[in-house]
């Protein structure tokens, strides 16, 4: 017997989320339709909901319900202090360890010239204009510890430090918990050419 | 490409590019000495644990293994070969400029083993903060290994070039003496060709000679479509300055 119409759109519409492949849209979706289908109907409201109310906010690109978002317009947080990041999840990993209580841009990847991202994708004439307000003092790159994410801090600390913020980048090294044996060589020369006095 | 099963142990090779695939797993777009360019599948590389991520840098001497039956292949191991090179920011951006040229320029399952041995060479440069004179060099090999000659030592007439006399360049011919012909091409001193041609390229005006005549031929080979890393680099340039 061949599925119906409705079940085969619903696995096909559950195989766009990522780590989904079409077996496990199915088990998905016969869990939902046989089990669970008041849940069902909560995800498609959620989902509904989060693509109609969700945008980018925008002083920061980062994802919110407003036309600024939480962050950038809470009186709490240190308007001084600027924290660049590629995507949202970043910004929420960094939220969640709450180390820093400044505010964010969200660049929304990085600099990769093969697949023709340059700073114009990137929003970075957006970024100059949050600059150029005059309130912020340093500029903390936290994008990632690839070369293009190297690439993309360089690229902004230099634009940063032409108006005459601070600019500073994480630092990298050894994790929490991590033993020396068995730390890979390019981490290690991060470490040892980036350590500080104590 | 589908077939037998390929497998390639312990490869010297580059990572050109790569892109997120998966929620953990990447696409490697390598430069391997005996395979030339190949697309290869890192699976799990983005977990937390794996030990690969930070291996797998571009402008890095790797070794990777890899198999598999379809034109996709699948990393299988992957360890540093010998020293790494320390990129500053300006030679990082050459690095994308030369691995954008060979992206654009060499087809894939196409081996460049010389021209393999020379984009190493031409990265351990640059990250010894050598890079106008490595670039030039870098062009103009690459335009060599795909059948595209430059031709420095003689005129379109086979007469030896004159360091005291102004030529055109035309492209995919050679160089012609302006004094000959009236054409809408690049100018170039004899004395620049001669020059490049015995890769001595210390002379500041000769460099920048050099530089605007592989622009217009890099340009014809790229089919006029813009090299993005170009735009970026100057852009770069001209923030730092």
């Amino acid at each position: 017997m061949a599925e119906s119409k409705a079940i085969v759109k619903l696995i096909e519409a559950l195989s766009h989320l990522p780590g989904v492949g079409p077996k496990s849209a199915r088990r998905m979706t016969y869990f939902l339709l046989e089990r669970d289908r008041e849940g069902a109907r909560d995800i498609s409201v959620a989902i509904t909901e989060a693509i109609e109310k969700v945008g980018h906010c925008q002083q920061c690109n980062n994802l919110t319900e407003y036309d600024i978002c939480e962050i950038c317009s809470s009186k709490s947080r240190d308007s001084k202090k600027l924290c660049i990041v590629e995507t949202p999840a970043e910004l929420q990993s960094i939220e969640q360890a709450s180390i820093f209580r400044g505010l964010y841009f969200v660049l929304m990847g990085h600099l990769s010239p093969l697949d023709g991202i340059g700073p114009e994708e990137l929003g970075i004439d957006k970024l100059e204009v949050l600059l150029d307000n005059g309130e912020v003092d340093e500029v903390v790159l936290a994008t990632n510890l690839t070369v293009e994410g190297e690439a993309t801090a360089h690229y902004i600390s230099e634009l940063v430090r032409k108006k005459g913020i601070l600019a500073t980048r994480i630092a990298h090294g050894v994790p929490v918990g991590g033993e020396l044996e068995y730390i890979d060589r390019n981490t290690l020369t991060e470490a040892f050419t980036g350590r500080r006095q104590m | 490409m589908s077939g037998l099963l390929m497998r390639a142990e312990k490869e010297n090779a580059f990572i050109l590019h790569q892109r997120a695939y998966s929620e953990t797993s990447i696409i490697l777009d390598i430069f391997s000495e005996n395979f030339g360019r190949l697309s290869i599948i890192a699976k799990g590389i983005k977990k937390q644990n794996s030990k690969k991520g930070s291996v797998l840098q571009q402008f890095q001497p790797l070794l990777l293994s890899w198999a598999g039956k379809s034109e996709l292949k699948t990393l299988t191991a992957a360890e540093p070969d010998s020293d790494m090179f320390v990129m500053s920011p300006g030679s990082m951006y050459c690095g994308f400029y030369i691995n954008e040229l060979i992206v654009r320029l060499l087809h894939q399952h196409d081996p460049h083993p010389e021209l393999f041995i020379y984009y190493k060479d031409t990265l351990k440069q640059l990250s010894q903060g050598i890079t106008e004179k490595v670039l030039r060099l870098f062009e103009k090999y690459l335009l060599i290994e795909i059948g595209y000659g430059v031709i420095l030592d003689h005129d379109i007439n086979n007469n030896k070039i004159n360091e005291d006399k102004e030529y055109y360049y035309v492209p995919e011919s050679g160089p012609v003496k302006t004094e000959e012909v009236n054409l809408e091409k690049p100018k170039i001193s004899g004395k620049s060709l001669l020059a490049f041609a015995h890769e001595n390229l210390d002379d500041k005006d000769v460099l920048a000679e050099i530089k605007a005549l592989m622009r217009v031929l890099i340009r014809e080979q790229l089919g006029g479509k813009p090299l993005h890393s170009r735009k970026l680099m100057n852009n770069y340039i001209s923030l730092s300055r």
